[in-house]
């Protein structure tokens, strides 16, 4: 998304800049009785003179507007995963922070250590993590914990200063 | 500059940026809809789009309206520039002053070296896959921004300590600086293979 946020934030800046310096053209060359040179005022004028504001065309372009602003407000509210987790501060005093992804790959490698498990999953948001771990043991008996025990030693293994609760989900194909 | 401002770039600019946007278009819009849709009363959604006090506004003010429109087009343009230059700049320094007080001459040393003697001598520690770094100007002084890949298997507090206080330190020697700002970022990566004999 943050990526999809600077390709609009890049071509909203260049559509600025671009607009703007031909408005600015177009008034002196009105000023100086030429006819319009890029931009179509006069054929906007026009449409503005000769249609009100319940008709068809004036309504799709409001709606137009309404969705595009709805669209990018979204975009920009949307909660996005955080790209690094910072460390405990303790006696330094600089910061470092862990990539979110590497820690995830991280606590993969570690679930996937635990006896019994087959495949996990870990997906860290800003406020938990969560682990998927699959099991083809049909009784799987205490399983769950030992993998959330795998996990906590882990995450608590990189001192991170506020580790998003964990929780644990076993696929496990259950009993016959 | 700020740890996040060094690490994220426009972020930040660019999400107040397009919020301010997305709330202009969504009043524009939604004021043109409610109008178009009655909710001020069919006279009003029957009247043309450019309406008549605005025309006459312009028409009795056409010696300095037009010139305010240029000028706000220009600011406009200007800040949008800004915007734009501001999703490629990099805080990125290539030189640091080392000249002592009250010296007549000038010692320059290059950025790139001194980062890079940095990072050479992150990457001799256990545990380390690779680093970068990168000196940045925040404006009063150089802060030093390093991406380190750490093997999964390495006690990364321990590693992270023994970067702040052996590598930071020979570091801020060289500069001949008692202390500088830095942000550390790790990424775990696969554990190093193990040697079998």
């Amino acid at each position: 998304m943050r990526i999809l946020s600077r390709l609009i934030a890049l071509a909203l800046a260049l559509g600025l800049v671009v607009g703007g310096v031909l408005i600015a053209v177009e008034i002196v060359v009105a000023e100086i009785g030429r006819e319009p040179w890029v931009i179509p005022y006069d054929r906007w004028y026009r449409s503005a003179r000769t249609n009100a504001w319940s008709s068809p065309s004036t309504r799709q372009l409001a709606l137009v507007l309404v969705v595009a602003g709805l669209l990018l407000l979204l975009l920009q509210l949307a909660r996005r995963r955080p790209r690094a987790l910072a460390m405990e501060t303790g006696p330094s005093v600089h910061s470092a922070d862990l990539n979110r992804k590497g820690i995830e790959q991280s606590l993969e490698r570690a679930v996937n250590r635990v006896d019994g498990v087959s495949s996990a999953k870990a997906r860290i948001s800003s406020s938990r993590t969560r682990i998927t771990a699959s099991s083809g043991r049909r009784l799987p008996g205490d399983l769950e914990a030992r993998v959330k025990q795998a996990a906590e030693q882990r995450m608590a293994a990189l001192k991170l200063a506020s580790p998003p609760p964990l929780s644990v989900t076993l696929q496990s194909p259950g009993p016959r | 500059m700020s740890e996040q401002a060094a690490t994220r770039g426009p972020d930040r600019l660019n999400r107040a940026v397009l919020v301010l946007l997305s709330l202009v278009l969504l009043g524009a819009g939604g004021y043109a809809l409610a109008r178009g849709y009655e909710a001020f009363g069919t006279e009003q959604a029957d009247e043309e789009v450019l309406l008549e006090p605005v025309r006459d506004f312009v028409g009795r003010n056409e010696n300095w309206f037009w010139i305010v429109v240029l000028g706000l087009c220009l600011i406009v343009a200007y800040l949008a520039l800004r915007w734009l230059v501001a999703q490629f700049r990099s805080p990125r320094l290539t030189e640091i002053d080392l000249t002592a007080e009250g010296s007549k001459g000038s010692t320059q040393l290059r950025a790139a070296g001194a980062s890079d003697a940095l990072a050479d001598d992150i990457e001799n520690y256990r545990g380390v896959s690779s680093a970068s770094a990168r000196l940045v100007d925040d404006g009063e002084r150089p802060e030093v921004d390093m991406r380190v890949e750490v093997n999964d298997d390495a006690d990364v507090p321990a590693l992270r300590a023994k970067i702040e206080d052996e590598a930071l330190r020979r570091f801020c020697q060289a500069l001949g600086v008692s202390s500088v700002n830095a942000h550390l970022h790790l990424r775990l990566t696969e554990p190093a293979p193990r040697l079998v004999r």
